[in-house]
């Protein structure tokens, strides 16, 4: 019996999987199938701790948030891991945390979304270089799979054994396999710009920190100015994010119809926005020309 | 309602005939009498004698559905899934017993390799088959499954096996296979290759009260290195380049080894492999799972669980096994010795490994002393160890081994591994353009 890898996935390609898979016999582990073929039973990350919320009166319930450059995971604890529910409970807010957790997804009975969410085996905090130490590690997995999925497009037939014949690892491989017919191509665009993205994130934050640093004594302090994004930016920049987070649902989620109001709130509050603010920021949009209401309650980029 | 009565006579015929099918302890069991009273109450129902005998047969525990002797012989090539009554002609590689867990129960199976002339093929056994390392066996009433695309071949309690002499196998089946250390498998059977011996020691064993010298290193070439064992003195000397013709490859503790017993040749050769061309070969994590075990090989990972049983814990004195809490699972209640480990898993992103960091490793990593461990809280303790390890990079050297639950890294060397954040952006941002 295999021990299942933690796969390294940035927020966005993570939370964008609409594919669940589940083995038939009694104890199959199940899987969040990516976009990008990362078949993830496991998965590791570190990001900043952004919000940790009480769900049930007695407390044996908690949501949380972390937030990497793209996006923001949602983590669920609750009675069957009393430890670590009430470990999640103690952190400071914000503060750096790596994650080794359990896939989860949820699909409502009513159309095809899917909710991909993360049941934590242990939280650590940790310092700023070693969250930008991952994001770079993600960068080089996330690129083995675009380029993975790239070799499939030229390819009669998508397989796990031809993946490996050119050079794929295979666990690549065989996620890929299986994606490649499930999942819109043209996605893989919007991931080279996500990493190209992150990357810029880190060296805007290293610039940050060298004109910082100087002033701050302690490591964990100074941890804080490679976070420019972070709770402490301003209204402005908070606006920013906020417009860019509605942006891309839109963008990755609208048909040749448009998207549903309801979805995009759906989807925002699951990167941390809630429905008031998700409301501002679609006004916002419009104000600005960036989308469009062909119909009442359906939005579409211009 | 058709009644077939038989003269006493043919129902005793009948009767030995089913008798002389039974196992040794079924005949004792039983007497010629007893079966042809049974067989008679089935005739006297008007059931056919065929179908009557396969009934009882059944119900002493014999296979009925097609006797051994009208199969025709399958090649290991020529082997199709989902086959019963298979019936082989083959020479034993290898057999090893395997700990495996069956509804949460441990048990005892066998796996093993077979060749013939076609080829080599694994095999599984539920209990032990009768049969040794070298024989060359008639196996009747196996079967085969289908795992993940390849066939399976498997021994039930209906296999029957039968010693056969050497020459009913054609001369090539014995011929080794050219390989390098990297192609090396438990599968690939009998090798012949080219190595340096990198390291002999000479050890005393007894062997049916006889003293006998044996002598175990590792050989090494140009993909990696393996770890050896020879059965007979080959003088062989360190540093020493050697042709091996007709070793053979078997697992001891889960790592593929070169056997070399008197069936082998060695010559030494002219030509030397240089040791800087030996390579310790480096591996993603996921390579491990594919390989029942590795030698001398370099891995790294970001350590993301620190497990139960990290910390202080106390070995039994006798054993050196760590204590549960109601004592040594042997010795029982003893005064345990205070020990310092770390285990954790270590995963790579692709695959993952278990891991256990000995006292010294321990304390270098987290700059604290056994002593200075003892007196902090478990806790406190479990803090430290996440606070030193969790979410960093270690590199190892060692050797990995697979069990039932996983892959398992016996470290010679680990180390943390700091990354300048720095240098890698750069590097990052050049493998971007790739994608461009």
């Amino acid at each position: 019996m295999k021990r299942e890898p933690a796969w390294r996935v940035f927020a966005m390609e993570y939370n964008d999987s609409m594919i669940s898979m589940k083995g038939e016999a009694k104890m199959a582990p199940s899987y969040v199938l990516t976009p990008l073929g990362s078949k993830v039973n496991r998965l590791f990350f570190v990001g900043v701790l952004t919000d940790v919320e009480v769900m049930s009166e007695d407390g044996s319930f908690v949501r949380a948030h972390v937030s990497d450059p793209t996006g923001v995971f949602t983590l669920f604890s609750g009675q069957y891991q009393p430890e670590m529910t009430e470990k999640l409970q103690s952190f400071d807010i914000p503060s750096f945390v790596a994650v080794t957790g359990k896939s989860r997804s949820y699909q409502p009975d009513d159309g095809d979304a899917m909710y991909a969410s993360v049941r934590p085996e242990e939280i650590v905090e940790v310092n700023a270089s070693l969250r930008d130490q991952w994001i770079l590690e993600t960068i080089i997995h996330t690129k083995n799979r675009i380029e993975a999925v790239k070799e499939a497009s030229s390819m009669d037939a998508v397989t796990m054994d031809a993946l490996v014949d050119v050079g794929f690892y295979k666990p690549i491989a065989e996620g890929i396999s299986i994606a490649f017919d499930q999942y819109d191509r043209l996605l893989v665009e919007k991931y080279v710009q996500m990493l190209q993205d992150a990357v810029d994130y880190i060296s805007m934050g290293e610039q940050a920190e060298a004109t910082t640093t100087k002033l701050e004594s302690s490591s964990s302090e100074s941890s804080m100015g490679t976070e420019p994004k972070m709770p402490t930016t301003t209204v402005d920049e908070q606006d920013e994010e906020a417009e860019e987070i509605v942006m891309n649902v839109i963008k990755s989620h609208e048909g040749e119809d448009g998207i549903s109001w309801d979805e995009i709130t759906k989807r925002c509050e699951k990167e941390g926005l809630d429905d008031v603010r998700v409301d501002e920021t679609l006004n916002s949009l419009m104000d600005k020309g960036l989308i469009y209401e062909p119909v009442l309650g359906t939005i579409k980029t211009t | 309602m058709g009644v077939y009565l038989l003269t006493n006579e043919n129902l005793n015929q009948h009767a030995q005939d089913i008798l002389s099918r039974l196992d040794d302890q079924k005949k004792k069991a039983i007497s010629a009498q007893e079966v042809a009273e049974e067989l008679e109450k089935f005739l006297e129902y008007g059931v056919p004698v065929k179908q009557a005998k396969q009934t009882l047969l059944k119900k002493f525990g014999v296979n009925t559905s097609v006797p051994p002797d009208s199969v025709e012989r399958t090649l290991l090539a020529d082997l199709q899934p989902n086959k019963r009554n298979v019936k082989l002609i083959t020479q034993v590689v290898s057999i090893n017993p395997k700990d495996i867990m069956v509804k949460g129960q441990p048990r005892t199976i066998f796996t093993g390799l077979l060749r013939d002339e076609s080829g080599t093929l694994p095999f599984t056994a539920w209990d032990k088959p009768a049969m040794n390392e070298g024989d060359i066996v008639e196996i009747a009433n196996a079967y085969t499954r289908e795992w993940q695309g390849k066939v399976q071949l498997n021994f039930g309690n209906q296999v029957i096996i039968e010693q056969k002499e050497k020459d009913v196998l054609p001369k090539e089946t014995f011929e080794p296979k050219k390989v390098t250390i990297n192609e090396i498998n438990p599968l690939v059977g009998t090798v012949e290759m080219t190595a340096k011996v990198l390291s002999i020691e000479e050890k005393e064993i007894t062997v049916n009260q006889e003293k006998k010298s044996m002598f175990t290193g590792v050989l090494g070439d140009s993909t990696g290195k393996i770890p050896f064992t020879a059965w007979k003195d080959f003088k062989l000397s360190k540093d020493s380049t050697i042709l091996i013709k007709g070793g053979y490859v078997k697992s001891f503790r889960g790592m593929p080894q070169i056997n070399l017993d008197e069936n082998a040749e060695v010559k030494k050769q002219k030509k030397q492999i240089k040791e800087s061309d030996i390579p310790t070969r480096s591996l993603h994590l996921f390579e491990l799972d594919d390989n029942p075990g590795m030698y001398d090989v370099a891995v790294s990972g970001r350590v993301i669980e620190i497990q139960q049983g990290s910390g202080i814990v106390l070995r039994c004195p006798e054993c050196n096994q760590v204590l549960r809490e109601d004592g040594c699972r042997v010795h029982g209640k003893v005064d345990g010795i205070p020990d310092l480990r770390i285990k954790c898993v270590v995963d790579d992103g692709t695959g993952s490994v278990k891991t256990v960091l000995n006292r010294e490793q321990t304390e270098k990593i987290i700059g604290k002393t056994m002593d200075e461990c003892k007196q902090m809280n478990p806790e406190e303790l479990h803090s430290l160890l996440n606070e030193s390890l969790f979410a960093r990079i270690v590199s190892m050297n060692g050797n990995s081994l697979q069990d039932f639950y996983g892959s398992t890294f016996l470290a010679d060397n680990i180390e943390v591994v700091n990354e300048d954040v720095e240098k890698k952006v750069d590097h990052v941002r050049n493998l971007l353009e790739e994608l461009e």
